[in-house]
């Protein structure tokens, strides 16, 4: 049987990748939209993992409110991406810099 | 066949959150059968709104908590307090709405995501479990991020749309990241199994028990932009049309500490140690960030996003005395925050005009010598966010400060004095601008009854409050019966 350390250490694995790819990425916006994606994934995984070593299913419960909540949070992000991309006709990360800061 | 018994979930508690609701759905509906000289209608419905929740939560107000559908809802007078300072931020919000927002594409939409916002906020305050919390935080960040975004045909807007949903996502991750681990070690999400199962987790449970509380204030400090996550605060305050940047400063500013009380009282009682170290560097470390970069910026908006930043590195100060002077500290200062922020953004919507926008310092300059009155008004409020004596934000520090050292944490209270001593000078600097130096621009008030209103009620507020503290902090003491 797989123990939970293995699950844990690939939802770690992947959240890792999520928050070094969100602030690596100096090319695409669309990149980070996918990086906060997997963020929300290895939460998932995490949460999943714990509920079944548990045998407690709130936590699949939870799961599905967390990707509820993310297809919506992406319909967000995209469209606030449009928006962008209409006035500023880039999505390159470094473009982003109208506000100093 | 037998009758199957259903136990109905306990619902009365959640009127006020079903009403705006359903006012939030009318008005995104109704609006539609509005013609576009008459949508402002729709903003006066939000207000009226606003007014009737206020009544629904303040006749409703409990003595004690009240739990409703099997524990993931909780009323108690801590809720309520927090709740009617949400509709009042909101409320003035949606006034200083109403002749900036006329033009723009969409108003009725304005309006709904603004009641959406505070509905999410209003179930964050009443949430005694993660899954609310959660579910609330994302109700509300996700109108935020669309409000900030608001005038899509501006450039700022949209960017600074864009970094505060992606700063605002990644901040989301964290938190449930930290919930995960939480929820790993004790097997529950609700706040009070949550406290009791980390301390009985033992030493093995240790790490991940310290991971998860580490996570969970990361994600919540993020929304109440406590440095280091205040990365988005000044952009989005800056790029956001002005009344909702005052909306974002206050309402769910109050709806965020809540929380991060309730997480703090509920879950991690037996972690006071390791959270006080935590909180103790990052209020050092907000309250500078928040007063020294306030003093570079030439644009009001982003000078009150530090401010923001800066006066929530003070209310901290109360979190960490971890008393019930501490959390009625909190209270009574976003109260009086509340009146001072609001009334100086109205100021700052009043004063804008064709093309220029009113935010830059410069834009200020003579403005006793044009309109006196609003002068006076803005003044006030400055020297109140600055802290001087016998006006509202005075008592607000005082309060707070006092928790901390009767609590021990005189070197902490210290440092916040000498802080909001640097804090006096640039809002003292804007007094100047106003009082002391020629015009520079031609003012062109906007003539807006509800707004001169605003700014009356509040300046009013602001100096009353100053001379008589007492009652407020009385109800904020009173306001705490339901968690300690």
């Amino acid at each position: 049987m797989v123990p939970l350390s293995a699950y844990l250490a690939v939802a770690a694995c992947l959240f890792s990748i999520g928050i070094v790819g969100l602030f690596l990425n100096r090319k695409n916006v669309l990149i980070i939209l996918m990086c906060i994606e997997l963020i929300l994934l290895s939460v998932n995984i995490n949460l999943a993992a714990f509920s079944h070593f548990l045998q407690d299913i709130s936590g699949q419960i939870f799961i599905f409110f967390v990707l509820t909540v993310a297809a919506s949070e992406v319909a967000v992000g995209l469209a606030i991406l449009v928006a962008y991309y209409r006035n500023r006709r880039s999505i390159n990360v470094d473009d982003i810099n109208t506000l100093q800061g | 066949m037998n009758p199957v018994n259903i136990n109905m979930p306990v619902i009365a508690p959640l009127i006020p959150e079903m009403f705006v609701a359903v006012m939030a759905m009318v008005i995104l509906i109704g609006d539609l059968f509005l013609a576009k000289e008459h949508k402002v209608w729709s903003g006066y419905l939000a207000i009226l709104t606003c007014v009737v929740a206020g009544f629904l939560t303040f006749s409703m107000s409990p003595s004690h908590a009240v739990t409703a559908f099997y524990g993931l809802f909780v009323l108690d007078p801590f809720a309520s307090y927090a709740k009617l300072l949400i509709y009042a931020g909101t409320a003035l919000a949606i006034i200083l709405s109403l002749d900036y927002i006329k033009d723009e594409f969409g108003v009725g939409e304005y309006y709904s995501l603004m009641l959406f916002g505070m509905l999410g906020m209003m179930i964050i305050v009443s949430s005694p479990n993660f899954v609310t919390m959660y579910l609330g935080l994302e109700l509300m960040a996700l109108c935020t991020y669309v409000l900030v975004g608001f005038q899509r045909d501006v450039l700022r807007s949209s960017e600074a749309a864009l970094k505060y949903f992606i700063l605002g996502s990644l901040a989301t991750g964290i938190l449930l990241y930290g919930i995960s681990f939480l929820y790993g070690v004790t097997g529950s999400f609700d706040f009070a199994s949550v406290g009791a199962g980390i301390a009985h987790s033992g030493s093995s449970g240790r790490l991940a028990v310290l991971l998860g509380m580490v996570l969970v204030i990361a994600g919540l400090a993020f929304k109440v932009s406590i440095a280091p996550f205040h990365m988005w605060t000044p952009d989005a305050y800056e790029g956001a049309p002005t009344p909702v940047t005052a909306y974002m400063s206050v309402a769910p500013k109050v709806a965020g500490l809540v929380i991060l009380i309730r997480v703090l009282v509920d879950v991690m009682p037996s972690l006071h140690v390791e959270y006080v170290t935590i909180f103790t560097w990052l209020a050092v470390l907000t309250m500078a960030v928040g007063n020294l970069a306030a003093i570079a910026q030439r644009n009001i908006k982003r000078m009150l996003a530090y401010s923001t930043i800066g006066h929530v590195g003070f209310v901290m100060l109360g979190i960490i005395a971890g008393n019930a002077d501490g959390y009625a500290g909190v209270l009574v200062y976003m109260t009086i925050y509340l009146f001072m922020n609001m009334g100086a953004f109205a100021v700052i919507v009043l004063m804008r005009r064709d093309g220029i926008q009113g935010e830059l310092l410069d834009d200020f300059a003579g403005l006793s010598k044009v309109h006196p009155g609003y002068a006076l008004a803005m003044g006030l409020y400055l020297f109140s966010l600055a802290g001087i004596p016998f006006l509202g934000g005075f008592w607000g520090k005082y309060v707070v400060f006092m928790a901390a050292i009767e609590t021990g944490h005189l070197y902490l209270a210290i440092t916040a004095l000498l802080f909001s001593v640097v804090g006096a000078f640039y809002y003292i600097r804007v007094v100047k601008y106003i009082y002391f130096d020629d015009t520079r621009v031609e003012f062109n008030f906007v003539e807006n009854r509800l707004m001169q209103a605003t700014v009356a009620v509040t300046a009013i507020a602001v100096v009353g409050l100053g001379l008589y503290p007492g009652p407020l902090i009385n109800i904020c003491k009173a306001a705490l019966g339901g968690i300690i």
